[in-house]
């Protein structure tokens, strides 16, 4: 047995020494890309003036859908963000998901709604509405909410509003969210501008755990106090900034993020909407979307955009935290469980042959083979099999290549963003060479826990965040910073 | 020396007697250490950089916001006087700390904001000071260098500013490799050319861009030296769709009424989208006589097209069809035909009223539903 283990665990050591250097070959191609992308973003930017969206009347009409379930201590200040977005013609639609607190009686007496005789269709699958409501208040004249039956899922609010919308283009974000002014005309820009037909359109999302808001609005961009967020900022930029933006390239995004996407209204409803049983319903859209345009044999492309436009409140405490990588663990596991048919092949194109098996290899399995590498590296120690100069080497080219590859994450951010001051980038910088220690071995557990629940299917829903809302001032702001969030 | 190279010796032979994919991944760590410092002295040198350039532009924007509010803005003198470079002096900024050229691209992105926001005299003005000070000059000389992005810059440049630009030399950028160059090459042959700017559109064979599209649009709106000729051979089945969809907005916008044959024909081409918008164009333009066409074509259209047909008969507003917009209402099973055809009744008001009342008062629950979605002004306001 001994010599089995000895010999499995030494032919193992290869495995994760050819798996490792492959990712970070690709991490440093990702790199390059994201940085030739960020370039030509940033110089079609300085061509292309948002000004023009604003002054045609031919911009496209969009509508911004977000459900809302026991909000009410942001809702008013969300959606009166929402209605001051810098568009000439879009609707925001609010989807109360059967909130038990008065988020409903809030928002009917903030914006005096009353509830209208709305000919609603389910031309997508949700629960069933109950009501909805118009604002008597002609400034209020592109408000609509929605009340219905709660659906245990953020996809099912989702498909409600896509259902009651009137424009082709929808934006997906979340209620909490504080959204640049400007992310309507950012995001639109691909899909207007694009050589192909553009489906969807991501951006980057940032935590406002520290930032200083008022009324919904962000006054002061700063990066989180809190460890956990701040190990989440990194984390996003680095996958935001890095990541799709690399793949943006060469078209071959994987997800758009729940937090904040827009899509074409017409093929999402072609492939049925969101699914409310996925624990991963952004990234299941995109598969979906994606599938179809090549199934119909369209041409389409999945855009990104490296600007700031979101900031969400990421989870304080390790239990919340656990509960949303467990989720996202679970949700990765059922794409794969759903897609697998596609992987490698070539009638799927990009999809089936860099987007999914990328994500299979790379994403997927990197937490078991991961997991399996600590465990080989354990019994090598005990065993007394370790070459230590050996393994100290490999250590400071795994830990010093990663730490590199984040800074440089860092490093194009901050050629598009403008709001961090220096003392706030070198926090950043500081907690990026602390991140492979504490953060990156909590999400590896807590991935390889969501795809053990997904295996035995075990009973979960999707909990919920509890929110303090953002305060106006300093002092309201530490109020958020140390809030317990349950 | 001796203990020095025996030392070496020693190091070298460990280093030699270590496997290659160990060396490889030695010399990656000692490139990433190297990264690592780079990258954290980038980050500071630039912020620091950009902070100080920042205070100094923001001083130096404000000056000249305070130049052209009184050259411009405040000047009460209507006449059309040139304001000279000894006027407009901004030799004294180059001392408050950044090169003549970058606080040139300020005066240039700040005159381009002033005609983004204002237009008539102030915006004439700008563009006469523009040239007085010989700014065009500089951006012809960046119009044919070799770089794509100072070439394209500088054409758009020329284009905001209302600037004409060596028409033989645009001609030439038609052909460049370039979509960006080649849009505003377009872009400033149109802007430029009294007699008929839609030549250019007659002679592209590749699609634009709906950013194109929405650029080309507001210039027709914005030129009033003009007038917009025919669009025969523009609205045709064999021209690229995108500039079709495009000549369609125009002849909506400029009301050209002549374009509705050409556009009645164009409803026979395959590409669904393109017809919906023809419809949607003989719609807006009211176009009367094509309703009888659009009804006999209506049953062998696609679900999309029959939709647009229906919203089409309610713009039109003859109310000779309102029959027929009745019986789509009652007889279909299709909710979107249904909800369609009410609008399009709805629309029709006050022809329709007694149509309204009755199908008020024989509808059944979903019809019901419907007509009073569509008859609720506070659900009708987008």
């Amino acid at each position: 047995m001994k010599h089995f283990l000895d010999h499995f665990f030494e032919s193992y050591q290869n495995v994760v020494f050819v798996y490792c250097c492959t990712i970070y070959s690709i991490y440093a191609l990702l790199t390059l890309f994201s940085y030739l992308s960020i370039l030509s973003n940033i110089r079609r930017n300085t061509i292309r003036e948002n000004l023009l969206l604003i002054q045609s009347p031919l911009s496209p009409g969009i509508s911004i859908i977000t459900g809302a379930f026991n909000e009410e201590m942001t809702i008013i200040s969300n959606v009166r963000s929402l209605l001051t977005m810098n568009y000439p013609a879009f609707e925001v639609i609010i989807v109360n998901d059967g909130s038990k607190d008065k988020t409903l009686e809030k928002l009917i007496e903030e914006f005096t709604l009353i509830e209208v005789d709305f000919a609603y269709h389910y031309f997508i699958q949700c629960q069933p509405i109950q009501r909805i409501y118009k604002s008597e208040n002609s400034a209020f004249s592109n408000l609509l909410v929605i009340d219905k039956i709660n659906g245990g899922s953020k996809a099912d609010a989702i498909n409600a509003g896509i259902n009651a919308s009137s424009y082709a283009y929808f934006l997906n974000t979340d209620v909490d969210c504080i959204l640049d002014k400007d992310t309507l005309v950012q995001m639109i820009q691909p899909f207007m501008d694009d050589e192909k037909r553009v489906i969807a359109t991501g951006a980057t999302l940032r935590m406002a755990n520290s930032c200083i808001i008022d009324s919904s609005v962000l006054v002061k961009a700063r990066v989180p106090r809190a460890i956990l967020p701040l190990f989440q900022e990194i984390e996003y930029i680095r996958s935001f900034v890095l990541g799709k933006m690399g793949w943006n390239l060469v078209n071959s995004i994987p997800n758009v993020s729940g937090g904040l996407g827009m899509f074409d209204k017409e093929i999402v409803i072609k492939v049925g909407g969101y699914d409310a049983n996925s624990f991963g319903e952004d990234m299941d859209m995109l598969m979906r979307i994606s599938k179809y345009m090549c199934e119909t044999k369209q041409e389409y492309a999945v855009r990104s955009i490296p600007q700031s436009l979101c900031w969400t409140e990421g989870p304080q405490s390790l239990k919340v935290f656990k509960r949303q990588r467990v989720r996202w663990g679970r949700g990765l596991y059922q794409i794969f469980s759903t897609y697998y048919k596609l992987i490698f092949n070539p009638k799927y194109k990009k999809l089936g042959m860099i987007v999914l098996p990328y994500n299979f290899i790379f994403e997927l399995c990197a937490p078991l083979i991961e997991f399996l590498g600590i465990i080989c590296y354990i019994y090598l120690i005990a065993s007394h099999l370790i070459n230590w100069p050996f393994a100290i080497i490999l250590l400071v080219f795994v830990y010093s290549f990663s730490v590199f590859i984040t800074l440089l994450s860092i490093v194009w951010d901050q050629l598009v963003i403008r709001r961090y001051s220096l003392k706030e980038v070198l926090r950043l910088c500081v907690f990026v060479f602390i991140e492979p220690f504490i953060y990156h071995p909590l999400v590896m557990v807590f991935a390889l826990m969501g795809y053990t629940n997904q295996f035995f299917k075990t009973k979960s829903n999707w909990g919920h965040m509890e929110r303090r809302g953002f305060g106006k001032t300093e002092k309201a702001e530490v109020k958020v910073i140390n809030a317990t969030v349950i | 020396m001796w203990l020095h190279n025996a030392n070496t010796h020693a190091y070298l032979s460990v280093w030699g007697s270590f496997p290659f994919f160990i060396k490889i991944c030695f010399a990656i760590s000692v490139v990433a250490l190297a990264g690592i410092l780079f990258a954290m002295t980038s980050i500071i040198a630039k912020k620091l950089a950009k902070k100080k350039e920042e205070q100094r532009s923001g001083l130096i924007t404000e000056r000249i916001n305070e130049m052209l509010l009184s050259a411009v803005v405040m000047q009460q003198r209507e006449d059309t006087g040139i304001i000279t470079k000894k006027d407009f002096d901004i030799r004294p900024l180059y001392t408050l700390g950044l090169s003549a050229k970058k606080v040139k691209k300020i005066l240039v992105n700040e005159m381009l904001n002033y005609r983004n926001y204002f237009s008539g005299t102030i915006a004439d003005r700008v563009r006469r000071l523009y040239i007085s000070m010989s700014l065009h000059e500089e951006a012809y000389a960046r119009l044919y260098k070799g770089n794509w992005e100072i070439k394209v810059n500088a054409l758009s440049e020329l284009y905001k500013m209302g600037v004409e630009t060596d028409h033989a030399y645009l001609l030439e950028l038609l052909n460049n490799n370039d979509r960006y160059i080649r849009e505003f090459a377009r872009l400033s042959l149109m802007k430029f050319t009294k007699r008929d700017p839609l030549q250019f559109l007659r002679e592209l064979n590749e699609p634009i861009s709906q950013w194109e599209e929405f650029e080309i649009f507001l210039l027709f709106q914005q030129k009033n030296d003009f007038t917009l000729g025919s669009l025969e051979g523009l609205i045709s089945l064999d021209k690229e769709p995108t500039v079709v969809s495009l000549c369609l907005q125009l002849a909506v916008y400029f009301r050209q009424w002549e374009s509705v044959p050409l556009i009645l024909e164009l409803i026979q081409t395959p590409d669904l989208k393109l017809r919906a918008e023809a419809i949607t164009a003989l719609g807006k333009l009211e176009a009367t006589d094509s309703a009888k066409y659009l009804i006999a074509i209506y049953p062998g259209q696609a679900h999309v097209i029959q939709l647009k047909i229906l919203a089409t008969l309610g713009m039109i507003r003859s109310g000779s069809y309102l029959r027929f917009l009745e019986n789509e209402f009652i007889s279909s099973q299709d909710f979107e035909i249904k909800k369609y055809a009410s609008d399009a009744i709805i629309k029709l008001y006050p022809l329709s009223k007694i149509t309204i009342d009755k199908l008020m008062g024989n509808a059944e629950a979903l019809n019901q539903k419907i007509l009073n979605h569509s008859l609720n002004p506070l659900l009708n306001t987008l």
